[in-house]
């Protein structure tokens, strides 16, 4: 019997960026595999990476990747900035719903990377989760 | 006469002394707006349809056996079709084709690449 466990999964994260409380952060937001028509050099690309690792039956472990582009030669602090706001909305969070639960953990960065786009930089905020689907 | 315009002039000779080197294809462009994760997806929509002159310099299958694209390159003219992007498509003779990036453009002449599954 199918469990959904990615369709669930992936609902319960971009829910997330579909609250007022989100967007009142006021950062844009796109997605894997969308080509945004941005307002500006300030973004945040959201993957989802389901993992592999001990694979349990209707559960998945994986990582919230959020790649955290700013203009080139600003340096990296509002990078930092945004780290913390994603924390304040996923970090150590967990969430109930009515088929399934979504827990986060810890988050850590990978500092600054120069992206292919020169006029980009690039930071990586990891977070991972663990999701169980069929309550 | 300013240059523009002169270098203008000239890109639409090349095209029209082309003659049936250059193939007619239908251009369709398409606007997407932002992300909308109420409903976890996106919107785009068609803006455009008509049709151009195009150029076609270069046809390739894909390097791997297992896959089974092919890739087109063409020359078209800049005022035809502007700024392309992956939501554009190209027409030929019925086959709808994608719009890869990336493009590059002079200003007066567009060189895309597109593809399509066979």
């Amino acid at each position: 019997m199918s469990s959904n466990k990615f369709t669930l999964l992936r609902s319960a994260i971009t829910s997330v960026f579909a609250t007022q409380a989100w967007k009142d952060e006021g950062i844009q937001t796109t997605v894997d595999n969308f080509n945004a028509q941005l307002s500006s050099s300030e973004y945040i690309n959201v993957s989802i990476v389901p993992s592999g690792f001990m694979p349990m039956f209707n559960s998945v472990r994986g990582q919230l990747i959020i790649q955290i582009y700013l203009p080139a030669g600003k340096g990296s602090k509002r990078a930092f900035e945004i780290a913390d706001t994603l924390d304040k909305h996923f970090s150590g969070k967990v969430s109930l719903y009515e088929e399934a639960s979504l827990q986060f953990f810890d988050s850590y960065l990978q500092q600054g990377r120069p992206d292919d786009a020169k006029s980009l930089f690039r930071t990586d905020y990891h977070i991972n989760f663990k999701f169980f689907a069929g309550r | 006469m300013g240059f523009r315009t002169l270098l203008q002039n000239q890109v639409d000779l090349a095209f029209r002394m082309a003659g049936d080197l250059a193939y007619d294809v239908v251009f369709s462009s398409a606007s997407v707006g932002s992300y909308d994760f109420a409903i976890d997806d996106a919107t785009v929509t068609p803006v455009t349809s008509k049709v151009i002159k195009a150029v076609m310099y270069e046809e390739k299958s894909a390097e791997d056996p297992q896959k089974s694209h092919l890739t087109k390159k063409l020359l078209v003219k800049a005022a035809d079709i502007g700024s392309p992007d992956v939501y554009d498509t190209v027409t030929i003779d019925g086959g709808v084709w994608r719009m890869i990036p990336p493009y590059k453009s002079n200003d007066f002449t567009v060189e895309i690449a597109i593809q399509r599954e066979t």
